[in-house]
């Protein structure tokens, strides 16, 4: 099922937007299960918080293939990520940076300091996914001023059923994902099988239920 | 030494430093005084920064110097020294290099250091001028209230806790004479505000009254801000200064309420930060600047911003890094003949006593030093600057217990604690900022390497405690509550072994005949610091008679919204629990109730106290806070976000959410029963609810009662 979601281009800049810290992850885990190579994290506000990536599928080996460093302030997020710059010339298989404009946004910044180093952020991103042909997966707290730096977008929206990413072409993609792993999509099913109709407030039927 | 200083605005050059004399302070100014702040770069841009700046008018020289540009910097590196005209500037000119010198350069080009020190504290580090006090501080106390400074109304104060009331020229004309009279070198007042309302009043009415030592009047030093601080609104009040005195706004300094002026007397020895500038200081900016002095004694610059980031890391270390302190839930219940135990200082002596520091943690030099626990972080053995910080601090501390323990008394006894209390703060601070973005020389792996350590100190008392004959009923951090099992050691004997083994003092710090867990309102197991116990009467007999003392956390009576009404009630139950178990608990609030509902309860005891985190507008329910918020609005009375609000329940039920409440100085004769009922229903299950009680048990018992003393007609 891990084919349903979407896939992160090489090369390219994608802007996550909506859902949780968890839509972060469960790209991440997918695309280390596509890719070799480590996944390079540049983090902001906790989102690294290992909670968010033990939760899925096989956590262990997951973990030795993250490598974070976590900035505290706009100055700190900058460096690190002119530090990525060095840090990919080692084997990477994706760059990561939540909420990658946040710390920009601080009131104790000077304001036109605070545009400068998030511009530079931003299209020392946008060249390292080009130079390394890697994929880089951001969120933002403003996607749309972050948006012109990104190749594309995937928005994803959490439902009853899980998790569910749809590309920028309108193009959805039928994968779930939920809390205890990669639990099957529903929707494929749906597609398959045809769809069984819960009553309101009937807890949502099983898979096997579904399957019959 | 000078003690205050006069920090001139304007086309005024240097510093005015006021030293004290035997009758008063004279004044020296400093005409020469030049702040400088450093800069690096690599040679090209620095180069062009250098011809840029040598055109700007506020810059009065240049020089090359050699630095350490951090703490665990081999080398000194060349940086550019740039001296500034005035105080004043200092920040102007680091923002023009920042934005305007940095705009053909990559961001972060050049970087600054040396830039956002507090004017009195960058003439003494930079002078080397040391700000302690030289003689006992001269103080007058001019205090007002919210009220009546709302009201721009001078007609009473109270000067050095003397009322003086009248028409507003006269309590000015009686101001202005205690001020030249007294000739304070601290000036305490209630609210800053205060300074320049009276002066703006009496030059409106012709009275003669300069607050300060010299001609000058009052300056505004800093406009009021609201700011978030760990999660938290506060508000800091507008500052203002006088000439030649000291001003300490009590509406504005936490370690002035918290310790005194002997308290900030200590912290402006250890830190240099004058005695006004220290008296508004959060407890940070007093550890920054002690950390700055000791940086800059080891030729170590002190950066504007923090560049440093941490080093990449497996998500695997970061997971067992990042976690707080060892807690295992209380188990929930009344548990009988318990001990506390806890470690002395424990984080700050972890500092010291490993060596854990910012330029330790990680070094370079000695990569196989692996010595932190679970993360294997390496350790320089080479003295620690944050133990260097500290180490006064914990010995002045060690020495002020034992003088206090070899019985000092009366004034001396009273200075000794407050100084006590000055440093507890510190202490207690100083590893949570270690992890705090902003902190200058914070560092986050030192602060997960701080807490690696405190999580294996606590196991292993932990573990040796049991190995001892004792049972674990709960641990936080840096204690350990035990209770015996079997023919156990003596705990003071355990806790010396655990010393000597760990090299953290463990002491004994509560011995009680019983102690009750107060279970988490979810009901998941017992909630950490919510407890009530009972203290042993330690020595032998005789005291039997003695009131019993009750140890409070985190329950109804110890939070600050707590009615006081409530609280007592709270704090008599206890009692009533000692002497008859959980149906005396219910007796006792069953009287309680009706003196609620008779009426007879005087609302002044029913005050409710609330911070209000935003202004009136934002929220978006109408909550007795915001019918407060309301109240003191129409009072002209400005409520803050960070600031409280007092309140008095008349009718929760009204219509209007103004109507539900009334404020402690408006007129409230009446009061909503059954909110308070509800509140003191509350109470009491909490106190049950270590007994298994929750509402319904308590309110089925409440009418039991009731049934029964109805029978009794």
């Amino acid at each position: 099922m891990q084919d349903a979601l979407p896939t992160l281009e090489p090369g390219e800049v994608t802007l996550l937007r909506g859902g949780d810290r968890g839509a972060v992850a469960a790209l991440v885990a997918a695309e280390l299960r596509e890719r070799d190579g480590l996944a390079r994290w540049v983090d902001a506000r906790n989102h690294a918080s290992t909670y968010a990536l033990t939760g899925h599928g096989d956590r262990r080996r997951l973990l030795d293939r993250v490598r974070v460093a976590r900035a505290f302030t706009a100055h700190q997020h900058h460096a690190l990520v002119r530090q990525l710059v060095r840090e990919v010339r080692r084997p990477t298989s994706l760059v990561v940076a939540p909420a990658v404009d946040d710390l920009y946004g601080d009131d104790d910044l000077l304001a036109a300091e605070a545009q400068r180093l998030r511009e530079a952020s931003l299209s020392t991103l946008a060249a390292l996914a080009d130079a390394r042909d890697l994929p880089v997966l951001v969120t933002a707290t403003d996607p749309d001023a972050v948006s012109e730096h990104a190749d594309r977008a995937i928005d994803v929206e959490e439902t009853r059923f899980g998790r569910r990413f749809e590309g920028e072409d309108g193009e959805t993609t039928t994968a779930y994902w939920t809390r205890g792993g990669w639990q099957t999509t529903i929707p494929y099913w749906v597609d398959l099988v045809g769809r069984v109709e819960p009553e309101p407030d009937q807890p949502v039927p099983h898979l096997e239920e579904v399957l019959g | 030494m000078a003690y205050a200083f006069d920090v001139h605005a304007g086309d005024a050059e240097g510093v005015t430093a006021w030293h004290l004399t035997e009758d008063g302070a004279r004044a020296e100014r400093d005409r020469d005084y030049r702040p400088t702040v450093f800069v690096h770069a690599s040679d090209g841009p620095l180069g062009a920064l250098a011809d840029a700046l040598d055109d700007d008018p506020k810059v009065t020289g240049l020089r090359w110097a050699d630095r350490y540009l951090d703490l665990h910097a081999d080398e000194r590196s060349e940086v550019l020294a740039v001296d500034v005209e005035r105080v004043g500037e200092v920040s102007t000119l680091a923002r023009e290099v920042r934005v305007r010198h940095e705009a053909d350069f990559a961001p972060g080009t050049f970087r600054l250091y040396d830039v956002d020190f507090s004017p009195g504290f960058r003439y003494c580090v930079e002078t080397g001028t040391d700000p302690s006090p030289a003689r006992d501080l001269r103080t007058l106390a001019v205090r007002t209230t919210d009220e009546a400074l709302a009201r721009d109304d001078l007609t009473e104060l109270r000067i050095d806790g003397e009322r003086v009331a009248g028409d507003e020229a006269a309590v000015l004309r009686t101001l202005a004479t205690r001020v030249g009279r007294v000739d304070p070198d601290v000036l305490v007042v209630s609210h800053g505000g205060l300074l320049e309302l009276a002066s703006e009043r009496a030059a409106a009415l012709g009275v003669d009254l300069q607050w300060g030592r010299a001609a000058g009047g009052v300056t505004q030093l800093s406009a009021a801000s609201t700011y978030e601080s760990y999660g938290r609104t506060g508000h800091s009040p507008a500052r203002y200064t006088v000439p030649g005195r000291a001003v300490l706004d009590e509406s504005n300094s936490f370690l002035w309420g918290q310790s005194g002026l002997a308290g900030l007397r200590y912290l402006v020895e250890r830190s240099w930060k004058p005695i006004e500038e220290a008296g508004w200081a959060s407890i940070g900016n007093v550890l920054t600047a002690m950390q700055t002095r000791e940086a800059l004694s080891r030729g170590v610059l002190v950066p504007w911003n923090k560049w440093e980031p941490e080093t990449f890391t497996d998500a695997r270390t970061l997971h067992a890094a990042d976690r707080g302190g060892t807690t295992l839930a209380p188990e929930v219940g009344r548990h009988e003949d318990v001990y506390a135990v806890d470690f002395a200082s424990l984080y700050p002596t972890i500092i010291r006593e490993y060596n854990v520091s910012p330029d330790t943690v990680l070094c370079d030099c000695h990569p196989d030093r692996e010595v932190v626990p679970e993360l294997g972080y390496n350790l320089c053995p080479e003295d620690g600057f944050l133990g260097d910080v500290l180490g006064p601090l914990l010995d002045d501390r060690r020495d002020i217990k034992e003088a206090l323990a070899e019985g000092a008394s009366g004034g001396q006894r009273e200075r000794l604690e407050a100084k006590s209390s000055a440093i507890k703060w510190v202490l207690v601070s100083c590893f949570g900022y270690q992890g705090y973005r902003n902190s200058k020389f914070g560092r986050i792996e030192c602060h997960e390497a701080i807490n690696a350590f405190a999580r294996d100190i606590l196991l292993s008392a932990k573990e040796t405690l049991e190995a001892a004959g004792w049972h674990v009923v709960q641990a936080i951090v840096d204690s350990v509550w035990v209770t015996p099992r079997d023919d156990p050691e003596p705990i003071d004997s355990v806790c010396e072994r655990v010393t000597d083994d760990l090299g953290v003092r463990l002491e004994r710090d509560g011995h009680y005949d019983w102690v009750c867990f107060v279970p988490r309102q979810d009901g998941t197991g017992g909630a950490l610091t919510t407890y009530f116990g009972k203290e042993a009467s330690e020595g032998d007999g005789d005291d039997g008679d003695r009131e019993p003392t009750y140890k409070l956390r985190g329950i109804e009576a110890r939070r600050r919204s707590t009615p006081s009404f409530v609280a007592d009630c709270q704090r008599g139950w206890l009692d009533a629990l000692d002497d008859g178990g959980p149906e005396a608990v219910v007796d006792a609030l069953e009287r309680d109730l009706a003196a609620l509902r008779s009426g007879r309860v005087d609302p002044a005891d029913l005050v409710v106290t609330r911070r209000v985190s935003k202004p009136a507008g934002e929220y978006s329910r109408e909550t007795r806070a915001v019918g407060a918020l309301r109240r003191y609005d129409a009072h002209g009375v400005d409520r803050h976000p960070g600031q409280s609000v007092e309140y008095v329940v008349v009718d929760d039920d009204a219509d209007r959410t103004r109507q539900r409440v009334r404020l402690p100085f408006e007129d409230a004769s009446g009061y909503d029963a059954d909110h308070y009922a509800d509140r003191l229903v509350r109470a009491a299950e909490t106190v049950l609810s270590p007994f298994g009680w929750d509402r319904g048990r308590v309110e089925r018992a409440l009418r039991e009662t009731r049934d029964l003393s109805l029978s009794a007609f």
